[in-house]
């Protein structure tokens, strides 16, 4: 028991410092833990032509496929000796948003895209906060051709519809012109089947856009008015440029502005011609309060007459002529003969 | 007499094996344009006219932007966009960079190969925005 004592006094002094540091060590780890976080990893076979360099660009629009600026550009990564790459996904937003990787050739600058044959440089994905993805592709073909994609779901629709869009081009080999029509014209078919069965609103519209829809809409309009209705809710900016690249509903729109400016205009006029009305009626009321004198006098004042004509006429002195002129703008609250005479003539 | 007849038949046969491929062999019609873009806001369309029994059409665009916005179109015989890219640099400087400084560059490049392309013209629509920068176009038609 002795020999405890000096260890239990020890621990009263040392036990809340263990239990700091052991806290500490608990709240760094969760931390570090939140730090590593999600991820899109991958792991690329690539020739010596390529910089071993992987950047992640964020698309606000579908109309952002084929585009590229530094400031699009959010993330960048150095590829290990074995092709390995991650991007923690831990600043991206919490909704799903579409996404880029590309690597780049030697001697070309970091903002670079490369579209068709086989150094086509790019990857689209969807992510988000919590995303995990590990991609890798085949050696022997293209960079992306022939690519895997595991994790969030959305991807892999997202690598169907480019398979099925990338018949288009493989349509070029060996075939007639018609027949490459026909096959084309298949395909974007297939494409809005794709875009009207998916659940997910990024993999539909990335369907419809690569169905070469503005051309499509004039024939089927149907279709559009649908999917638009079906996507109400949608609000992304996604869906908003997509909005307001539909043709028709930009002429119905501004086909209804027209309506609207011509309901404005009309009722500006009618309103304003029922008030200028009420205006002279109301004017017209007063012209009854007013006295038989000042009547006359007012009646005379509209015929163009003068103060002196007046006095003449009614045989009255100008003084009082005066006073029934002042009389009569204070009850019609009138500031000149002019007003007098365009008010109207009993 | 006879195995010389033979052998004069024989060589007369691989003459004509030979020739035939060479008359066969495909004529190539280049066009290559190089544009320089200095703040320029003019869009501009270049056309590459493809004939009767063309068996392929090639076209690569290349462009560098170190200032400003510049998308490239390309539209075939019949008015349908084919293919397109854009690049911008949002460079907050009066002072226009030089081209041949990479880093602040931008790149876009696309190559289209159509065989048994349409026949007429097809489009190359060059839309600049401010920009400085260079585009390449190189085009070829081929004829079997």
């Amino acid at each position: 028991m002795n020999k405890l004592l000096p260890f239990l006094y020890a621990m009263r002094i040392y036990a809340p410092i263990i239990l700091l540091v052991l806290a500490l060590a608990g709240a760094a780890g969760a931390v570090f833990a939140q730090e590593e976080g999600h991820t899109i990893r991958g792991k690329l076979q690539v020739d010596s032509s390529w910089n071993a360099e992987v950047y992640l660009s964020y698309l606000p629009t579908f109309d952002d496929l084929h585009r590229i600026t530094n400031q699009m550009i959010v993330d960048r990564v150095k590829m290990s000796p074995d092709g390995s790459f991650a991007f923690s996904t831990r600043f991206l937003p919490e909704e799903d948003g579409l996404y880029r990787i590309h690597l780049t050739k030697k001697g070309d600058p970091a903002a670079s895209i490369i579209i068709g044959g086989r150094d086509q440089n790019f990857l689209f994905l969807i992510a988000n906060r919590n995303t995990d993805l590990f991609v890798y592709n085949e050696e022997g073909v293209g960079l992306f051709d022939k690519v895997t994609i595991e994790g969030y779901l959305p991807n892999h629709k997202l690598q169907e519809i480019s398979q099925i869009a990338s018949y288009i081009d493989s349509a070029d080999v060996s075939t007639s012109n018609i027949k490459r029509t026909f096959i084309a014209q298949a395909i974007y078919e297939k494409l809005r089947a794709v875009a009207d069965s998916s659940k997910h609103p990024l993999t539909s519209l990335f369907a419809l856009y690569h169905s070469n829809f503005l051309s499509n809409y004039v024939n089927n309009k149907g279709y559009y008015e649908e999917y638009l209705q079906r996507w109400q809710a949608e609000n992304s900016s996604y869906f908003q440029a997509f909005r307001e690249q539909i043709p028709q509903r930009q002429a119905e729109k501004s086909s209804s502005m027209v309506w609207l400016y011509a309901i404005l205009f009309f009722g500006l006029g009618w309103g304003g011609r029922t008030a200028w009305s009420m205006l002279r009626n109301r004017k017209t009321k007063k012209v009854q309060q007013l006295s038989v004198q000042e009547r006359k006098v007012f009646r005379m004042m509209q015929e163009g007459k003068s103060n002196k004509e007046i006095s003449e006429a009614c045989n009255i002195g100008m003084n009082t002529v005066k006073s029934h002129v002042s009389s009569i703008y204070a009850k019609l609250n009138i500031k000149s003969r002019k007003e007098a005479m365009d008010l109207p003539k009993n | 007499m006879k195995k010389t007849f033979g052998i004069y038949v024989g060589l007369l046969t691989l003459m004509m094996a030979f020739v035939n491929p060479l008359q066969a062999q495909s004529t190539v019609v280049d066009l290559d344009r190089k544009v320089s873009l200095e703040a320029t806001t003019k869009t501009e369309e270049f056309a590459v006219t493809v004939g009767e029994k063309a068996s392929r059409l090639d076209i690569m665009i290349q462009s560098w932007v170190s200032a400003g916005e510049l998308t490239i179109e390309i539209y075939d015989p019949a008015g349908e966009k084919v293919g397109n890219f854009s690049v911008g640099n949002q460079m907050q400087t009066e002072v226009s960079v030089p081209v041949d400084g990479k880093e602040e560059q931008v790149k876009g490049r696309i190559s289209k190969n159509v065989k048994e392309p349409a026949q007429g013209r097809w489009v190359v629509k060059v839309i600049p925005q401010k920009t400085t920068g260079k585009v390449e176009m190189r085009s070829r038609v081929h004829f079997d």
